[in-house]
């Protein structure tokens, strides 16, 4: 497998801040990732800095295999799409598709008019006066137009709603399967684009927390409850993401995959299982530095 | 495709921008002038500096190509230096276009419908035009160069070093100045410093404004470099 | 978009599940062709190299096979090996879960099959 992106303790500090913290990691050709983890986690930032619009503090980074700055080789091949996206105040919708078609060496004008058309997008109208939903859209036709080798969503669809963003996975996965490319997926909606993902990168707190195939997070946890009493005995020597109580009652979700000798001693002791999703799971993992942040203010 | 003059290409999409408001501004400030000249009844000359609106507004230009157009060509994947080339390239051109415009404009006035029946002279301006019509050419060319390098230094400043940077640079700007007047003063100055310029044609100024306008775009090229969005 | 999938279990095994299912329900006859790994991705909405691996899974345990430039086949006797591992897992899952909770609930072996033959 060829690595597209080449990260090593790469770090980001802002004055005071360590926005990302020593994050290594590889991105292999023709995959797409899931870059997950709360606001602020330094999401962003790790893709600011692989498209060279940020500088990072140290570390290493290769795009393409050479450095992203500057270098017009490594950001032909490749198309950032932020929900923050500047546009010139006079451009209108046409205007950036056109522009897009100058700087994307495999930009398809058909296809991005077949987006338009999908997206119900009024071509002639001003950028400015979009709709945030509508603004979401052009920045997804351009990235899905232009068919980089490395395709970046960040948070595409601020305002979509869920029959615009339904469109967006379906053009994405139909496209991606006749023009494999890597694509970076960052975003919320964990539910509704885990299926899409091959691979899963979690940030938290500007470290890397996971770094594995989405199929290998299914069923990476389980969440058994019961009597207090029972559960505690359960868990004990297992690690515990998260618990909670009502009455006498306990549930607590463990991370591990869930062996048939626990099973049978859970279902022996009266212990209910329920399997656990993707987004709980990241959940369960992220919310961690939340429960701390509260006790700090 | 050649990614500098595809910046071109992207400014030039934006003819509003380039090619009509600066011409609606001139004109409108023309069609005033006209119209006063036409009912003062007078018989001097009537000069005027409304001219002066078209430069500033590429002052204004240059700072909008720093703040609007640089973030749009990054998110379109464009280098920095592609970026900064393509800039340049498009100013060069815009200010030639705008300057043999103005120098046509400068003849007729002058020469071919003498103050326009109204003893207006807004384009045809003493002491611009006294080198005649290719030194006024090279005149127009640099001042507008000059002005919209200074606006896209500006917001260069701006997006490298953020709000706080130009505030240091305007108070350090400030107090040099405000130290160099109040010297010129003390020292009485003020008679050789006039003597100095008076010295010079518009022409000669407007040469030594050319490498001052290299150092600035040199300046805002450095900027650039390490800007980020 | 897509058919739901379950996201607490990988996907490439729920993939081969369901072809599987198929299989056995016999909407896919011995001997023709499975539907593509990216018409699998379209329709169940999931990504390629996930359906792909579904589909591995099912050549691995030689109940689809592979004709080059054509496509995935399904193999002759699958239908009859799948039933064979259906009845095993038929068995751990609900004949033993069953006869567990039947204890707990104090209700005999005997009175367990006049349950199930009235049932039937």
């Amino acid at each position: 497998m060829t690595a597209i992106v080449e990260a090593k303790r790469l770090t980001k500090v802002y004055g005071q801040h360590t926005a990302v913290d020593q994050v290594s990691f590889q991105i292999e050709e023709n995959k797409i990732y899931g870059l997950l983890g709360r606001n602020g986690a330094g999401k962003t930032t790790v893709m600011h800095m692989i498209t060279a619009q940020l500088f990072q503090t140290s570390g290493e980074l290769r795009v393409f295999g050479a450095e992203p700055f500057e270098n017009n080789e490594v950001l032909r091949q490749i198309c950032f799409i932020k929900e923050s996206q500047k546009y010139p105040d006079s451009f209108g919708v046409n205007d950036v598709l056109e522009t897009a078609a100058l700087f994307f060496p495999n930009w398809d004008r058909a296809y991005a008019n077949e987006l338009v058309q999908a997206f119900k997008l009024p071509v002639k109208r001003r950028i400015k006066k979009l709709s945030r939903g509508m603004l979401s859209a052009v920045g997804i036709i351009v990235g899905l137009a232009s068919r980089a080798p490395l395709t970046i969503f960040d948070e595409p669809y601020l305002g979509l709603d869920a029959v615009a963003r339904s469109i967006f996975y379906d053009k994405l996965m139909e496209d991606y399967a006749e023009h494999p490319r890597t694509v970076i997926l960052s975003t919320h909606l964990i539910d509704e684009v885990s299926r899409l993902l091959e691979h899963i990168l979690v940030i938290d707190e500007g470290k890397l927390l996971l770094n594995e195939e989405a199929d290998a997070l299914r069923g990476r946890a389980y969440t058994v409850t019961g009597s207090a009493a029972r559960i505690d005995s359960f868990i004990a020597g297992k690690k515990v993401i998260n618990s909670e109580m009502l009455g006498n009652f306990r549930s607590a979700t463990i991370y591990g995959s869930l062996l048939a000798s626990d099973q049978k001693s859970a279902e022996a002791a009266g212990l209910d299982i329920a399997p656990v999703t993707i987004q709980q799971l990241i959940v369960y993992l992220t919310s961690g530095s939340a429960r701390k942040e509260a006790t700090v203010r | 495709m050649n990614r500098v003059q595809g910046v071109v290409k992207m400014y030039a999409r934006d003819k509003w921008g380039w090619f009509y408001l600066p011409w609606i501004i001139l004109l409108s400030s023309f069609l005033v002038n006209l119209i006063i000249a036409a009912f003062l009844p007078m018989d001097e000359k009537i000069v005027t500096g409304g001219l002066m609106s078209i430069f500033i507004y590429m002052m204004v230009a240059g700072i909008l190509s720093m703040f609007q157009t640089f973030p749009f060509a990054l998110g379109m994947s464009v280098r920095r230096h592609d970026f900064f080339m393509g800039t340049m390239l498009m100013i060069t051109l815009i200010s030639i276009g705008i300057s043999v415009i103005l120098c046509l404009l400068s003849f007729i006035e002058g020469d071919v419908i003498d103050g326009w029946g109204v003893r207006l002279y807004f384009f045809h301006l003493p002491y611009i035009s006294d080198g005649g019509i290719l030194s006024q050419l090279v005149i127009y060319f640099s001042v507008m160069l000059n002005l919209y390098m200074i606006g896209f230094l500006w917001a260069s400043l701006h997006r490298r070093f953020g709000k706080s940077g130009v505030y240091v640079l305007a108070i350090a700007g400030l107090i040099i100045i405000t130290l160099l007047l109040y010297m010129a003063n003390y020292f009485e100055w003020w008679p050789s410093i006039r003597d100095f310029f008076i010295g010079f044609t518009a022409l000669d100024i407007a040469l030594w404004l050319l490498p001052i306008t290299v150092c600035l775009s040199v300046g805002s090229y450095l900027l650039l470099r390490r800007a980020t969005v | 978009m897509g058919i739901m999938m379950d996201d607490s279990r990988p996907i490439f095994v729920q993939i081969a599940e369901r072809i599987e299912d198929d299989i056995i329900a016999g909407g896919l006859p011995e001997e023709t062709q499975v539907p593509s790994t990216n018409q699998f991705a379209a329709f169940y909405g999931i990504n390629p190299a996930t359906a792909a691996k579904g589909v591995n899974l099912l050549v691995d345990e030689e109940i689809l096979y592979k004709k080059r430039g054509i496509g995935m086949f399904v193999a002759t006797g699958a239908k009859e090996r799948l039933m064979e591992k259906r009845k095993e897992q038929f068995y751990e899952q609900y004949v033993v879960t069953m006869i567990q909770e039947a204890e707990k609930l104090g209700i005999s072996i005997d009175l367990l099959t006049d349950m199930i033959r009235k049932k039937g």
